[in-house]
């Protein structure tokens, strides 16, 4: 090989040819991209064209995951109880639809490898907590007493379910604590307001007729609890210990203006999520008066255009590293779904992530998994017309990428 | 790479370099030759390589967008079309030639292209409820190619002289693209009304990776004047994955599209036109 170098023009080209192939060795070393547990894009189809699907909230199992969607049944005008259940990869293995319940409400938690959700009796209207094994077995369906209308739910740090309802016949919102078993523990009822009456808007919500309205409801600290729902009039963020007056409000402007997700950060600091009619706003973080009365309106610091009136929006926490992030996550106008992370200790946006192209994308729900990844649940609708479940999840190099 | 494909990998390999040594042995039997064999014998030739080729995408692992819910999780498979999408290459060919065996080098720019269509079917329970849409999606790859070759002269003398050749070759993507033409044809009115939904182009380069192969091949130096002219026809075969499994693109994945595991196969038609180095030494009298 060296008499080759004796030419005079090899001679000179050695050290560069040399050099080149150190070049594309080092070139040629690619990264390996996630496992397919790790990272994946599912879009679950059906090949009945009449056929739609509402998704609600997902949760991680032992095996894979449990989505909770809504579906639509022949004898009732409210959403059908489905379940699906995919594996780790995100590939579709089984589901199940409970004919006696209708109406179910998000979030969903896995305690004990139960899946725990709340429905409602299409009878007596009554909340009933449903639980199911990782293969859709019920294992569990209590009624629950004097709770009406179930309208959002919440995991408590002493592993209870928050339930926010509406009670017709007393036009309050109840807000109740219940054992995993169904045992009720605590309860508080508040008025919607004198003569005021919000059935129909709740019916519309349950029956999905208009914009659906952002109930939710969680836990700032032991022993005080927040909701976001029907309350003097208007529809507003609770503060509540159970007393029989709430412990303070931001009040919204009726259904027009106020809350449509918030995340307690550390004292009364929340990052919230709002509307102001058809427009939108974030907040990394906001104090709040959990003892007073303050108004949604004074949160409002403009508007951001990017994102769809009247979007669903959730948010949740998430940590890599070192590093804390709150994630807001809504719908664009153009129909894909967004979610900005936010620095949790600058407040800062330290990336954007949108999911999505050319077929609509609606938003439903987004959660942290125990391998540091996020899934988040939607629809597209196929072929631009047939509304399918999606389900993405981002492995943490993905989200590192994002973050960049 | 799996242990069958390296053991294809080498099975080919041991199996072309006996044949070319078995074609030198042979040549070492021969009588002397004259003066201007013998400055042949050991030569350098460098020249431009330009050609066309034509791939086939072998998906080593399937991998769907789309999980049916209520069919097969068979039906909406990708069916790729062999060898059916021309593309072209152009670039450099080094050659070490010595006593019938040349190390060839052939640097070049490539362009490949295949392609795959699927297609998903809804139906109702009304006897016009039926829906249609279908995909087809051409992939483009520019790559960088480096195949490295060992050529064995079957005939030595003249000037035109066959040669069996083979080697491996090293591909580094440069740019990757992907062209979705989306169709459907509705049944609801009655009448099967088919529509464009136009053609979408998208990069995707980040879901490619560099990969390696070995390749095979046939073709004839022709020695006309000062040039050397050879024509070849060669096969590769990619022993890694051009595709990076679980890598997701937002604007592949939303229309249910995820690459499979793909290794490329190559059918190649080259001209090169190389010159002698030596001949610039003033060592070589032209004739």
């Amino acid at each position: 090989m060296s008499k080759v170098f004796q030419y005079p023009i090899l001679k000179k080209m050695k050290t560069r040819i040399y050099q080149a192939l150190t070049i594309v060795l080092l070139v040629g070393c690619s990264e390996d991209g996630p496992t397919l547990s790790e990272s994946f894009f599912k879009i679950y189809d059906d090949s009945n064209i009449d056929l739609s699907y509402h998704p609600i909230d997902v949760v991680e199992t032992v095996d894979g995951f449990i989505i909770l969607s809504g579906t639509e049944l022949t004898n009732t005008d409210f959403q059908g109880v489905q379940l699906i259940k995919v594996d780790e990869e995100g590939n579709f293995l089984v589901e199940t639809t409970l004919d006696s319940y209708v109406a179910p409400v998000g979030n969903v938690y896995m305690l004990d490898s139960i899946t725990y959700f709340f429905s409602m009796n299409p009878t007596t209207l009554q909340a009933v907590l449903i639980g199911v094994n990782p293969q859709l077995e019920v294992t569990l369906e209590t009624t629950i007493g004097g709770a009406n209308y179930p309208l959002a739910t919440s995991l408590t740090s002493s592993n209870e379910l928050l339930l926010l309802s509406y009670d017709p016949l007393n036009f309050t919102s109840e807000i109740s604590l219940i054992g995993l078993d169904g045992s009720l523990s605590s309860s508080a009822s508040y008025s919607i307001g004198a003569g005021s009456d919000v059935e129909e808007k709740v019916i519309n919500h349950l029956l999905q007729v208009g914009q659906p309205l952002p109930f939710f409801c969680g836990e700032q600290s032991a022993g005080n609890y927040y909701f976001n729902g029907f309350f003097n009039f208007s529809f507003s963020l609770v503060f509540t210990d159970f007393s029989a007056n709430p412990s303070g409000v931001v009040q919204g402007q009726s259904t027009n203006a106020g809350i449509r997700a918030a995340l307690p950060l550390s004292g009364n600091d929340f990052a919230i999520a709002g509307y102001q009619f058809d427009e939108n706003f974030q907040l990394s973080s906001s104090s709040l008066d959990p003892t007073g009365i303050s108004s949604s309106v004074d949160l409002f610091p403009g508007d951001m255009a990017e994102l769809k009136p009247y979007t669903p929006s959730k948010i949740i926490s998430y940590t890599t590293g070192s590093e804390d992030y709150t994630v807001f996550a809504a719908e664009t106008k153009a129909r894909q779904i967004v979610l900005y992370f936010y620095n949790a200790a600058t407040g800062e946006v330290a990336g954007i992530k949108e999911i999505g192209f050319l077929n609509p994308y609606t938003f439903a729900s987004i959660k942290a998994t125990k391998d540091n990844t996020l899934i988040i649940l939607g629809t597209t609708f196929a072929a631009g017309r047939f509304e399918r479940i999606v389900l993405t999840k981002l492995s943490g190099s993905e989200i590192g990428d994002i973050l960049k | 790479m799996t242990r069958k494909d390296f053991l294809l990998g080498n099975k080919i390999l041991f199996a072309g370099i006996f044949c070319l040594i078995s074609i030198g042995v042979s040549g070492q039997k021969k009588p002397p030759k004259n003066p201007l064999e013998s400055f042949l014998d050991t030569q350098f030739w460098l020249g431009l390589r330009m050609g066309v080729n034509y791939a086939q995408a072998f998906p080593e692992t399937s991998f769907e967008g789309i999980s049916p819910i209520n069919y097969s999780a068979d039906d909406p498979t990708k069916s790729y079309d062999d060898f059916s999408l021309s593309g072209a290459h152009m670039g450099l060919e080094m050659n070490f030639y010595h006593q019938g065996f040349s190390a060839s080098f052939q640097p070049a720019f490539k362009r490949s292209r295949y392609s795959y269509s699927s297609g998903f079917v809804w139906e109702g329970a009304q006897v016009n409820s039926r829906f249609e849409t279908n995909y087809k999606a051409e992939q483009r790859l520019d790559l960088i190619e480096l195949p490295l070759m060992i050529k064995g002269d079957i005939i030595r003398k003249g000037k035109i002289r066959p040669f069996l050749m083979i080697g491996a070759f090293y591909s580094l993507i440069t740019s990757v693209q992907k062209d979705v033409d989306v169709s459907q044809i509705d049944y609801s009115s009655g009448t099967p009304l088919e529509s464009s939904n136009g053609t979408v182009t998208i990069g995707v380069k980040d879901a490619f990776q560099n990969f390696y192969g070995i390749a095979g091949g046939a073709g004839v130096n022709l020695d006309y004047w000062n040039i050397r002219t050879v024509f070849e026809v060669a096969y590769q075969r990619a022993l890694s994955s051009a595709t990076k499994p679980g890598v997701l693109q937002n604007e592949l994945a939303s229309l249910g599209d995820v690459n499979d595991e793909v290794r490329l196969r190559d059918i190649s038609v080259s001209l090169s036109f190389v010159f002698p180095f030596r001949f610039i030494d003033q060592q070589f009298k032209a004739l």
